[in-house]
């Protein structure tokens, strides 16, 4: 009890010790600041220093004081971090396993070059690991919020990124804090809401879409194409409506999509117009084929007219204003007799309208065009988001195979979230864009002696997105065969493909 | 794929380096060789004068060659006896996957076009001088009595004693000068001071550089840029806190001028082969672990490269600081052992009242990576703080492995330490990964200074080592 109480003592003179030395260094470091003309005397020293500082002369008891004090705040110093410090959510761990330890230097080398170079994108890479059935490691790589394909897997590290553009700490995006968030935020995370729970994000759309200007009102009702489903007509009827012609028109191609449509109500002026354009024949003797085709016209401005029509006019109000079906008209559309845009923007309305079934009739129609030597490879892209898998694959497949086809190992990554499953190096051989590669190689080697020219880097770098893994270790070997560096960068993309086991 | 040694002595700019090259042909010298023929090239870390290893790498077929020692000879000896090991005793090579320094090479290697001149392919022109491989001695050739080499040692001593007599005298001269400078600036107001910091530590710096205080003139020329980035208030606790440390230091140099930390830190430190001979120094073998890595450009040109090791078999966390120092014009050089990366030898560390500063001596680089689940230490971090001050106090980065915590960041986007034991440290650091923000850290290693932590790297269960 005694020594207890001598001890509170002790503690409580060693306080007012210290209180009184921390008031001489504040009071004495103020006079500093401003400049110290007259000299420290020892006698306003707090009373431990006198003893120590006594011998000093008084030319010297400045610095002297100035070395005790800086010991006094080395041991003293004690800063509390603001009340407002901010606890940073925990970064989730993702459903599938990291990348092993021994490939991140791999992994961080050929997204470095996907990231530096005009390339694949990292995306692709990320999409590579995750067919192999592995994630990237956060401190190698993490979402910036500006992708837009990323494996669903990834989704909690999306949301997570996220994090800072709000004003305050939110798990997820309500009605209540939906003002909080910034647009580009807010319009990922309502994807990853209708990714998982696609009532929910129409309900929160439908409950705060209002207050939008015009454009970010139709960004925010583009998410609703994300799980398109019959619960979402009520709410889709009502944004016909909509004060802007764009969302509706988009509300009227949804519905569209599912089948809700009043093909009466969307006979219009453009619709006619637009037929008045086009060129509608029957073929065939015992099976009857209307075929579409653009008739020939005047002059180019009769032309452009045509064009801009055909993006405009939905598919329903030309379907109402030749009297056919939705089915009728995606199927007899000749893809080979119309110009380019005009098809890509043909193919634009379809992929926004068409309901399932007539989707496939659409792609019965593309794939005998896609067989003709003439076709071109651009439609894949345009309706990639309705394309599963199998589908992506085998169309990208074909123009690959396709001896006149112009597609190179670059587009063709480019047109596939993740590499092809199914593609023997026998087949890769056959292809013009080995050939070409092969030959622009080949000069390339002779020329420099190293893999310079841009086009067959960004090939080679491409095959390792492209293939499946045995074919990318005999597309590996072939090329350093033909004098590719095994350590030539380019052969990294290839190399990482390789390492992570199908 | 072999490299003859006719290869290696044409390669040679002359005599001498071959001779040097012999030297370094030991194994002790060598704690890493490896090849990966599939991409013709052979790599090794040699440990040369410096505290950090240089990293040699050559190509087997067209002998181009890389080493990031400072040498202005091409090659340098470290590849000649890279290359040399190689022809001689080709199965000391293992051979792996080339690691990360030797992928970066080979990128840029292939940039160059062939029909341009290669820097690091071998110049095709005859040197003028006479070079012979077979010749080569690898110890200078005795041509003195035993009388002679007495005197002449003898002389060498004498020489050196009044050397040092002389620059003790001035650096003694130098410091109080150094004290007076001070003093005059907490008479003029250190408000100003921290307003022409630049040109006035610039001034006194020379000053310290011409009383021999070299050491001590780079520290003082470095305040103004630590101070640029802090807030006002920081500044001034800064200021007043290096005006200390240094009153501080130069008291111990006029106290005892043979005082080695004080030496160390206002002249030179010793040159590694001193620490090597020295019958004093404390040499500590382990596993060590590389727990980060800080390379900067100093005001006076000078590149700092600092390594921090942690001892893994110590059953008490201990550290190790690898400093070495190169001019910038030698070139960039930012390779480094890599974080996370283990070494097996003996640390030799500077005789110090807090030993932390080292050398490596024979050691080799671990494949297998080791499990960093290290304790904390028990004591706090003032405590092991009091200790440092006790012993040095001047000092300014005492190493810490702090427990298990958080780093959380004010409005002001500066970052805080908050561990699970309370500890609240205010960090150096101007910018932390999202990562380290977002992770439950079991332990962080830092080098706090009294009034901040500067935070290398970070454990986290579920990432593993992070930098930071």
């Amino acid at each position: 009890m005694l020594e207890g109480r001598q001890k509170n003592d002790i503690e409580t003179a060693n306080e007012e010790v210290v209180h009184t030395e921390r008031s001489f260094i504040e009071l004495t470091k103020q006079q500093w600041m401003v400049g110290q003309q007259l000299p420290l005397q020892c006698h306003t020293l707090p009373e431990n220093w006198q003893t120590l500082l006594a011998p000093v002369s008084d030319e010297r008891l400045s610095i002297s004081v100035l070395a005790l004090a800086s010991q006094h705040d080395a041991m003293l110093f004690n800063l509390e971090p603001p009340a407002c410090s901010e606890v940073y959510p925990l970064l989730p761990q993702l459903s599938k396993p990291t990348l092993p330890s021994t490939l991140r230097g791999l992994f961080r080398r050929v997204m470095q070059h996907a990231n530096q170079h005009d390339g694949l994108g990292c995306e692709k890479v990320i999409a590579l690991l995750s067919q192999r059935g592995v994630t990237a490691h956060p401190a190698d790589w993490l979402p910036n919020g500006r992708e837009d394909n990323l494996p669903d897997e990834y989704l909690p590290w999306v949301s997570w990124s996220f994090y800072e553009s709000t004003s305050s700490l939110h798990d997820e995006l309500t009605e209540d804090n939906w003002d909080e968030w910034y647009p580009a935020a807010r319009l990922q995370l309502l994807k990853n809401m209708r990714s998982f729970h696609p009532d929910k994000a129409r309900d929160l759309i439908a409950a705060r879409y209002l207050g939008e200007p015009a454009d970010k009102r139709l960004k925010i009702i583009k998410v609703l194409s994300i799980n398109l489903n019959e619960r979402d007509v009520p709410f889709l009827s009502q944004l016909l409506e909509d004060r802007s012609q764009k969302t509706a028109r988009q509300a009227r191609q949804f519905l569209s999509r599912l089948n809700h449509y009043n093909p009466a109500e969307a006979v219009d002026e453009e619709a006619v117009e637009l037929l008045s354009f086009l060129d509608v024949s029957v073929s065939g003797v015992i099976k009857k084929r209307i075929e579409i085709r653009p008739k020939s016209l005047k002059s180019k401005k009769q032309q452009a007219i045509r064009s801009e029509l055909i993006e405009k006019v939905t598919l329903s109000q030309l379907a109402a204003a030749m009297d056919c079906s939705l089915d009728t008209l995606v199927e007899s559309w000749m893809f080979d007799a119309f110009r380019l845009h005009d098809n890509a923007s043909f193919l634009v309305s379809c992929t926004h309208e068409l309901s399932g079934q007539a989707f496939q009739y659409l792609l019965k129609n593309l794939t005998a065009y896609h067989k003709k030597a003439s076709s071109d490879d651009g439609f894949i892209e345009i309706i990639s988001t309705r394309l599963s898998l199998e589908q992506r694959e085998s169309f990208v497949q074909t123009s690959l195979l396709n001896h006149s086809g112009k597609l190179g190992f670059y587009n063709s990554a480019c047109k596939l979230h993740m590499p092809l499953r199914d593609f023997t190096f026998q087949a890769l051989k056959k292809t013009r864009a080995w050939k070409e590669l092969v030959s622009g190689l080949k000069t390339d080697l002779t020329e420099n002696g190293y893999v310079q020219a841009y086009y067959v880097e960004k090939e080679i770098a491409a095959l390792g997105m492209l293939l499946p893994n045995n074919t990318a270790q005999e597309a590996l070997e072939a090329l350093i065969t033909l004098g590719v560096l095994r350590a030539d960068p380019v052969t990294e993309y290839l190399k990482l493909n390789i390492a992570l086991p199908e | 794929m072999d490299i003859s040694l006719d290869v290696i002595q044409e390669l040679a700019p002359d005599q001498a380096s071959l001779n040097a090259a012999k030297k370094l042909i030991k194994p002790g010298k060598w704690p890493l060789l490896g090849k990966a023929l599939s991409v013709n090239s052979i790599w090794g870390q040699c440990q040369g004068s410096g505290a950090n290893p240089y990293y040699t790498m050559a190509d087997v077929v067209d002998h181009g060659y890389k080493c990031t020692c400072p040498s202005r000879k091409f090659p340098c000896k470290h590849v000649l006896a890279l290359m040399w090991q190689y022809s001689e005793s080709e199965g000391d090579f293992g051979e792996t996957e080339p690691p990360e320094w030797v992928n970066d090479w080979l990128g840029r290697r292939r940039k160059v076009n062939a029909n341009s001149v290669d820097d690091s392919q071998p110049q095709k022109v005859k040197p003028a001088l006479q070079k012979n491989i077979h010749t080569s001695q690898s110890d200078e050739i005795q041509t003195l009595s035993t009388e002679q080499q007495e005197k002449a040692e003898a002389a060498k001593l004498k020489r050196a004693a009044t050397t040092k007599a002389k620059t003790d005298a001035a650096i003694s001269l130098g410091l109080l000068e150094f004290q007076q400078w001070i003093a005059d600036q907490l008479r003029t107001g250190v408000a100003g001071f921290i307003k022409q910091a630049s040109d006035k530590c610039r001034r006194i710096a020379a000053r310290l550089v011409d009383a021999k205080a070299g050491a001590l003139a780079s520290s003082v020329d470095e305040l103004p840029a630590l101070i640029l980035d802090l807030t006002p208030q920081e500044q001034t606790d800064l200021v007043f806190k290096m005006f200390g440390q240094w009153v501080l230091l130069t008291e111990a140099w006029l106290a005892n001028p043979d005082d080695l930390d004080a030496r160390r830190a206002i002249n030179m430190a010793e040159a590694r082969e001193d620490i090597l001979n020295n019958p004093n120094t404390v040499r500590e073998k382990s596993v060590w672990m590389n727990v980060g890595e800080k390379i900067f450009t100093r005001r006076d040109g000078l590149v700092s490269h600092t390594t921090w090791l942690i001892n893994s078999s110590a059953p008490k966390v201990s550290f190790a600081m690898l400093q070495d120092y190169y001019p910038a014009s030698a070139g960039k050089r930012e390779i480094g052992l890599g974080l996370g990366a283990a070494i097996e030898g003996e640390v030799l560390f500077y005789p110090s009242r807090f030993p932390i500063r080292g050398v490596i001596a024979e050691h080799k680089i671990l494949t297998q990576s080791i499990s960093p689940d290290w304790q904390p230490a028990e004591e706090s971090l003032s405590t092991n703080f009091q200790r440092y001050m006790q012993a040095l106090p001047w000092g300014d980065h005492m190493p810490f492995l702090l427990g298990a915590g958080r780093i959380l960041r004010d409005s002001a986007q500066r970052y805080w330490w908050r561990g699970k034991d309370e500890t609240t440290l205010l960090l150096k650091n101007h910018d932390i990964p999202k990562l380290l923000l977002g992770s439950e850290l079991t332990w962080a290693f830092i080098v706090w200074n009294g009034l901040q932590a500067e935070i290398y790297s970070a454990h986290s269960e579920h990432w593993g080592v992070m930098a930071c």
